[in-house]
């Protein structure tokens, strides 16, 4: 192996050095873990996610003929029902950061509009303030997109 | 000087791999960010440094540096360029190399994405995922180093192996070892969940691409594979059941379990315990499946690849499986169900059934392959389990499989009707029944016909299912057909790609259906001049001779055969089979000429010749089907490519269901 051969190693040793040593050098001190209660609101969002996936799931099977009514819906209200269990529970849970954009909830796997999904031309009453589809009054999540409706938003749709 | 470069970056990629593991599990036990952040930029860095490694083999390869020892076993002067570049993956040493670069590959892409909610599965990720790197480049340092050095260097190499020079071979090997590379990612986020003790599905919804991309790379290797053995082994057939290509599918199979298992997790919370074994099973039987292969304990078509490497794969494997175990077993108090089944009438029940299904057929191929093995070192006798076995055993679980694939989507979710099921399924089971009544009447063979109308049924059921969903569109969106399937598919590419790997898979049985039933094979000696008749063609023999063969290593010789249709006389033209003899490897490759339909192939093999040609054998295979199984190749990767790649939305419109929702009958919440 030859001196030039060495260096050249050398010169790699030691750009790699820098660069693994890099964050090492990064200014501030953050947590890795988060916190018990940010693990328990993660765990309540992604089954939140799953919920509006699974309603929309029992819809489109009923609508392609696959379930009958009656099983349509005692399935569909047990799932609105801990949908809004969850929403409950997450209600509770204390902020500790602030929450995060749309956009990383879509990223990470959870339902944009679904086959169900229907956005009127015009924000219609009763709709859902975020995917804008018509929603039942007193509901306190959105069952297309899962977005939670305020108790004023719910309010208003339950008097319109 | 370069190579040498190339072997250092190789060394500094183990230590950046060792680094890595501290640091990011130091970074979680003392809960610090900064050392979890240093060891993820020490992971993204070692795809680079194995890169260095490989341009260092390539570049010595491409220069015909025969001084080291794995470019004179793999290349010489007369190897075309092409198979140059390919000879890195054509022996040991290099695949491993080759192996390395795919895997640090998709480390680094892992290590790139942002990592959010799913940070605290960071540290062990990378540990899990840098601890598997490591094996494998201590491997290409200490026993398989593609880069050792001969005292007094040959004048010129041995050259690839014959079998290997296939354009097969540019794709097939790195699409194998792809697949199975990819699935250190799954498995690491499998691991870090457990060592965390996550109780949701994080990290099945964070692994779910890598774990399809996996599993499509396996597939794809095993399509290629399949290619490749009937275009250069010259047996007329695809499909051997040879342990090499036995192993990955027992792979496959289990990560084919898991894509159908981990969709109940995710929507029922159920089947916790059971997606994790799976996951490990996977990762298992690769390991399990190359040190077999290595070790030379099994007699394979990859007998090329033999080495001492065997036993350090095994080791390795029992590790990671304890490992797993032990974590596991710490871990069982969180990984409860959150729902009981329903009902075994549901599409999670028929999940389970299929899943039971898909690890007996993997189990039963498992088994069959190490038997020898086993027979060898309990009596000293080695019992070979040979192709009958596997089609008799497997082949009918495969076909119960396929049938479930349609049964499967017609069942809802927790609780399925009977009736629908009955009505849905009329269409497709009529067409079954024309099937079954159309090839009985003229072919009057009643297994084939009965899986062939098993895979109508399976067809007919997965293109209603598109249908079904384009009517539901069209009546309440009151959108065109086309726009309805293209918005269908984009609200759900999940489920839509998955139906078009069905699809694939369908075609694939029909293919083999038809290969393995109907299928004929004649071995012939033949006078010049003489004429013999397979099936409805008739061959004559028009002579041998010495051709230029397409390597300068090799002496090619060619024969004429003139092939006519029986039933009408009609010439079909020439077929020119041919054998290649490398003395230097002292080999010698079959190559088939390939004539007949797109239905019906015909595959002419040149068994031998004597008296300078005035006789000659043939080996004639009348193959029916058999390109079904390339095409459902194609639209199995096709499908996804759809269930992977997430499509832009079409801007939305107004439509009638708006307002159709709630009446549908939609309880408020």
């Amino acid at each position: 192996m030859g001196i030039g051969t060495i260096l050249v190693g050398l010169a790699l040793v030691v750009i790699v050095a820098i660069l693994i040593a890099m964050p090492l050098l990064e200014p501030g001190r953050q947590s890795v873990e988060h916190s018990a209660n940010s693990r328990e609101r993660d765990s309540l969002e992604l089954e939140r996610a799953t919920i509006v996936r699974t309603i929309r799931e029992l819809d489109f099977d009923f609508r392609t003929g696959k379930m009958d009514e009656s099983d349509y819906k005692v399935l569909r209200e047990a799932q609105v029902r801990r949908g809004a269990d969850v929403l409950q529970t997450l209600d509770a849970l204390p902020l500790d950061a602030p929450s995060e954009p749309e956009d990383e909830a879509q990223q990470r796997g959870e339902p944009d509009a679904g086959e169900g999904a229907d956005v009127p031309p015009v924000s219609a009453p009763g709709a859902c303030p975020s995917c804008r589809v018509l929603i039942q009054p007193g509901v306190r999540f959105c069952p297309n997109c899962g977005t939670r409706i305020a108790k004023d938003e719910r309010s208003a749709i339950t008097a319109r | 000087m370069i190579p040498d470069i190339g072997y250092i970056a190789l060394i500094v990629a183990a230590l950046v791999c060792i680094y890595a593991i501290a640091a990011s599990l130091l970074g979680a036990s003392r809960n610090e960010e900064r050392l979890v952040q240093s060891g993820r930029t020490a992971a993204l860095l070692v795809f680079p440094l194995v890169l260095i490694a490989c341009l260092g083999l390539w570049y010595a390869l491409v220069t015909s540096d025969f001084s080291i020892q794995y470019v004179a076993e793999v290349s010489s002067k007369s190897t075309p360029l092409f198979y140059r570049i390919t000879a890195l993956w054509g022996s040991q040493g290099g695949s491993i190399l080759f192996w390395n670069l795919l895997m640090s590959a998709f480390i680094g892409v892992a290590m790139l994405r942002g990592w959010k909610e799913d940070k605290v599965l960071l540290p062990y990720v990378v540990a899990v995922a840098c601890l598997v790197a490591l094996f494998f480049i201590a491997i290409n340092i200490f026993t398989a180093n593609p880069f050792l050095r001969y005292s007094f260097p040959p004048a010129d190499g041995r050259g690839l192996n014959p079998l290997l020079r296939h354009p097969g071979m540019i794709i097939h090997p790195p699409m194998l070892y792809a697949g199975y590379t990819s699935f250190v990612i799954p498995f690491a986020f499998c691991i870090a969940s457990l060592a965390v003790g996550r109780r949701d599905n994080l990290w099945l919804v964070q692994s779910r691409r890598w774990t399809l991309t996996g599993w499509a790379f396996l597939a794809s290797g095993l399509v290629l594979g399949g290619r490749w053995a009937h275009d250069v082994l010259g047996w007329g057939g695809y499909w051997g059941w040879d342990p090499s290509e036995n192993m990955p599918l027992v792979s496959w199979l289990f990560a084919t379990a898991f894509l159908h298992s981990a969709m109940i997790q995710e929507k029922r919370g159920m089947f916790k315990n059971w997606n994790i074994l799976l996951m490990t099973f996977t990762f298992v039987s690769i390991f399990f499946g190359t040190s077999f292969i290595r070790s030379g304990l099994l007699t394979s078509v990859h007998a090329f690849a033999k080495s001492n490497l065997g036993p350090l794969f095994l080791a390795f494997m029992v590790f990671i499986l304890g490992g797993t175990i032990m974590l596991w077993f710490s871990r069982l108090d969180t990984l409860r169900s959150e729902n009981r089944l329903d009902s075994w009438f549901s599409r999670e029940g028929i999940f389970l059934l299929q899943n039971v299904l898909f690890m007996s057929t993997a189990l039963t191929i498992f088994i069959g392959t190490i038997f020898p093995t086993i027979t060898e070192a309990i009596n000293g006798v080695k019992i070979t389990v040979g192709p009958p076995f596997y089609n008799q055993v497997a082949g009918p679980q495969l076909i119960v499989l396929v049938v479930l694939m349609g049964i499967a989507p017609l069942l809802a979710w927790r609780k399925a009707s009977a009736r629908a099921l009955g009505r849905l399924s009329l269409i497709p089971a009529a067409a079954g029944l024309l099937v079954l009544i159309i090839l009985m009447v003229t072919l009057q063979l009643l297994i084939p016909a009965l899986m062939l109308a098993l895979c109508a049924y399976t067809f007919v059921q997965t293109v209603l299912e598109y249908t079904r969903g384009v009517r539901a569109r069209v009546l309440s969106h009151a959108e065109s057909v086309p726009i309805a399937l293209l918005r269908l598919v984009q609200r759900n590419q999940r489920r839509y790609g998955g139906y078009l790997i069905h699809i694939g898979v369908v075609l694939i049985a029909v293919g083999a259906i038809g290969k393995g039933f109907y299928g004929t094979d004649v071995l012939r000696n033949v006078k010049l001049n003489e004429s013999f008749t397979v099936g409805s063609y008739t061959f004559t023999y028009r002579g041998v001779k010495s051709v230029p063969c397409e390597f300068t290593d090799c002496q090619s010789t060619e024969a004429a055969v003139l092939t006519t249709s029986t039933a009408d006389g009609r010439i079909i033209g020439g077929v020119y089979p041919h054998r290649d003899q490398f003395p230097v490897q002292q080999q010698t490759s079959t190559i088939a000429d390939i004539t007949g339909s797109f239905n019906e192939e015909v595959y002419v093999i040149l068994a031998g010749w004597e008296n300078a040609g005035m006789s000659a054998s043939f080996q004639v295979y009348i193959n029916p089907l058999i390109n079904w199984i390339w095409v459902g190749g194609v639209v199995l990767i096709l499908g996804f490519v759809l269930a992977f790649w997430q499509l832009e939305p079409l801007p939305q419109r107004a439509s009638r269901l708006a307002s159709a929702i709630p009446s549908a009958g939609a309880p408020s919440g």
